[in-house]
């Protein structure tokens, strides 16, 4: 009973911390800009970015601030009818959460919110380009981040020599880089 | 006065100035555009995490400022300011027949952010317009710029293996970029299943193996990096700003002017000779006039046409070198969109470096003769890569620590091929000057009204089929793929408003780019073109360019222009 106790204790302290902590470590990496997002959209676009790419042996996408990045894009990128997008697409996930769980994104442990999200991702990624587009941009950044490039992938700036043949084994990185987004080809 | 006035500093424009600046005369270059410094002004520097918001333009200027180039695959955050803004440059599109006109106006032009891939037009092609009679015939042949073709390659660095194709003939090559293990794979299956087809290496103007000449002019090898159209600091692919401008100006023969918009150029009644060229100031819009001997006029496709229709006169009321009525017409772009893309089996093996290049096929319809049903060919640009990050992560559902699993690892082998096809020329696709509106310089903007024609369809159709079948021989699974023709502009190769002719009542040029009409005015960019081939036609623009200029001079130092 105590054990459990203190199971259930630190659970609900690792997600308050989630929550005052991250997007305050988040939101420092935009130097000298008020966050456009409100609080609760922070603490959610935070939870949805921790989901995808969660701190393994590498950063995740909190760690190398993606939720900050995301922040800025939204007020320094994108136009009314992709925030409207994006912040509809969220309040949509948020929404599967509560109808599951009771609880905002934000409010649930990580094993929760992969619970709610892998069957959702699995429905809606083929089906509402809101979703995927939102959810390619969070990957997006953090794979373009300095950590997501040089610790999870690997990155050269100036390779210098063009290999066109080396071996590769399972323990291979792939390659970072900015590139084009995955659709480049429509069936059309 | 000035032996020279070279209007335009792009890719035609460099190779001219240089040419006559070491032919000793002395050359001036009008640039519309604002100066940029080799190196400095580049953006190769940004590392990924580096890119302002993350490689995208702010949404609400790409629609005000950029809605035509935003089209372009090599705009983004990092290259923005390499690209016209749409909005301070405009143009109309005839009604329902949109053309996406593709510019930068700067110091270098759109040598500064090319493709680079880098081909010779054949005999087949300079024999096009005779054999199917779309077009007047071109009054040269292969064998008037072989050498030309030569000196240019040698002079810009050309990567490339020879193959021995009479289609797409062979040049001064530098080492060729090696193929992946993959397609080696592709290839074989291509070439089994479909004799007459080739896949070979692309050819492009990056030095693999710089020569002495190219390190005198501080040019660099290749660092695979695949972030050209930013410019390269390394001056690895030959640009104006790497490599024809340095070697104009280390003559001390050169003047460049900048901010400088060519206006129209002016002639003398009496001689017929152009005298001057009328310049507004970009900035100021100061009026000024540069007085010279001969004039290349090298301004892009469409420029041209623009400077020559507005320099009306009363010997020359329909604009400049224009008795013909040809001047803005026969307006061409490859016929390009068809794409289709796939995953094949290959080995576990990968690759190193991002190689700014890829695998082409050379035409292989209509060679001899047309048995197909449909006049001209076409080839494809294309690789087999492994996957990246980007689309290993979107193109499956995936969640947490198995999503950073997956795209930690090198996808599965990515096969795309994309087609480039020959428009063929057509005198009701035009650039006219509008009735009434005006640039905010004063000068009449321009109404494009350029469509494809049946036969330029059917290529667009036969382009896909082909695709799709030589993906299926290699035991692809096709998983992408598009057929429709992007608008005409969007190949970026636009060609053929001032054209070569024998014949002045039915072209504007004569066989050395000089211009029927006005014997010291010379135009050597993609306007001069008879007829479109549907290889990357740059290096065919830079030959021209060295060959006119060498008869230009000889012709000055004889007393004949």
């Amino acid at each position: 009973m105590i054990e459990l106790d203190r199971r259930q204790m630190l659970e609900g302290i690792g997600a308050l911390i989630g929550l005052a902590a991250l997007p305050a470590e988040a939101l420092a990496a935009a130097v000298g800009k008020a966050p456009s997002l409100d609080k609760p959209t922070t603490a959610l676009v935070t939870a949805f970015a921790d989901t995808l790419i969660p701190l393994t042996d590498t950063p995740g996408a909190v760690q190398v601030g993606v939720p900050a990045q995301f922040d800025a894009l939204m007020h320094d990128w994108a136009g009314p009818a992709r925030r409207t997008a994006y912040l509809e697409a969220l309040g949509a996930i948020d929404d599967e959460a509560k109808a599951q769980t009771g609880k905002p994104l934000a409010l649930l442990t990580p094993a929760q919110r992969k619970a709610v999200l892998v069957p959702y991702d699995a429905r809606n990624l083929a089906s509402d380009m809101r979703y995927a587009s939102l959810k390619d941009l969070i990957i997006n950044l953090y794979y373009l981040s300095e950590p997501g490039s040089t610790v999870e992938l690997r990155y050269e700036h100036n390779p210098g020599v063009w290999e066109a043949s080396t071996p590769m084994t399972a323990q291979t990185r792939a390659w970072a880089g900015a590139m084009p987004a995955g659709k480049l080809l429509v069936i059309a | 006065m000035f032996d020279a006035i070279v209007i335009g500093s792009g890719m035609s424009g460099g190779i001219a100035a240089k040419e006559l600046c070491e032919r000793g005369l002395k050359v001036l270059i009008i640039e519309r555009g604002r100066k940029l410094e080799h190196g400095a002004s580049y953006t190769d520097w940004m590392q990924p995490w580096d890119l302002p918001n993350a490689g995208n333009i702010p949404e609400e200027e790409l629609a005000k400022d950029y809605p035509i180039q935003r089209q372009c695959y090599a705009v983004n955050s990092a290259t923005k300011d390499l690209w016209v803004k749409d909005s301070q440059h405009p143009y109309e599109s005839a009604e329902g027949k949109p053309f996406s006109w593709i510019r930068g106006y700067h110091l270098g032009g759109r040598s500064i952010m090319w493709g680079r891939q880098t081909y010779r037009f054949s005999e087949m092609d300079f024999s096009a317009n005779k054999r199917d009679g779309h077009g007047v015939d071109w009054p040269i042949r292969y064998a008037d710029l072989a050498p030309w073709y030569d000196k240019v390659e040698t002079f810009i660095g050309v990567s490339g293996a020879k193959e021995g194709l009479p289609q797409l003939p062979d040049g001064q090559f530098l080492p060729a970029m090696a193929m992946t293990d993959t397609e080696k794979l592709f290839k074989e299956a291509v070439e089994k299943s479909f004799p007459g087809r080739k896949v070979i290496q692309g050819r492009c103007a990056h030095l693999t193996e710089p020569q002495p000449h190219h390190i005198e002019l501080g040019r660099n090898p290749c660092q695979y990096r695949s972030l050209c159209e930013r410019g390269c600091s390394f001056g690895a692919y030959h640009s104006s700003l790497s490599s024809s401008l340095p070697a104009a100006e280390r003559t001390g023969n050169l003047t460049i002017v900048t901010d400088a918009i060519a206006h129209s150029i002016i002639t003398d009644a009496k001689t017929g000779k152009a005298t001057c060229v009328r310049i507004i100031d970009q900035n100021t819009k100061e009026k000024r006039v540069y007085e010279a001997r001969v004039i290349f006029l090298c301004a892009s496709t469409i420029g041209t046409a623009q400077v020559l229709l507005n320099s009306r006169s009363d010997a020359h009321p329909r604009g400049l070198a224009n008795g013909s009525d040809q001047v803005g017409r026969n307006l061409m772009d490859h016929v390009y969109g068809p794409s289709v893309a796939g995953v094949m089996n290959g080995p576990e093996t990968y690759h190193r470096g991002r190689r700014p290049n890829g695998i082409y096929i050379p035409r292989y319809r209509n060679l001899e003769a047309d048995d197909t049903g449909y006049h001209r060919g076409y080839g494809y640009q294309g690789g087999v890569m492994r996957q990246g990050w980007r689309p290993m992560a979107d193109a499956q559902p995936g969640v947490g620590a198995e999503l950073k699993d997956r795209v930690r690892h090198p996808g599965p082998w990515a096969v795309r091929l994309s087609g480039f096809g020959e428009m063929l020329p057509d005198p009701n696709n035009r650039v006219t000057l509008h009735a009434t509106k005006t640039d905010e310089w004063g000068i009449p903007q321009l109404t494009i009204d350029c469509a494809h024609g049946e036969n330029d369809k059917e290529l667009g159709r036969h382009m896909l089929e082909d695709a799709r079948a030589m993906l299926i021989a290699a035991g692809a699974t096709i998983t992408a793929e598009n057929g429709k023709l992007h608008p005409p502009g969007l190949g970026i190769h636009e060609m053929g408003t001032a054209r070569m002719g024998r014949d002045p009542k039915t072209s504007v040029l004569n066989g050395f780019n000089q211009a029927h009409e006005v014997p010291n005015l010379f135009i050597t960019d993609g306007a001069a073109m008879t007829s479109s081939g549907c290889q990357n036609p740059s290096l065919t623009y830079m030959a021209m360019s060295a060959r006119a200029a060498y008869h230009a001079t000889e012709w000055m130092k004889a007393g004949m222009i």
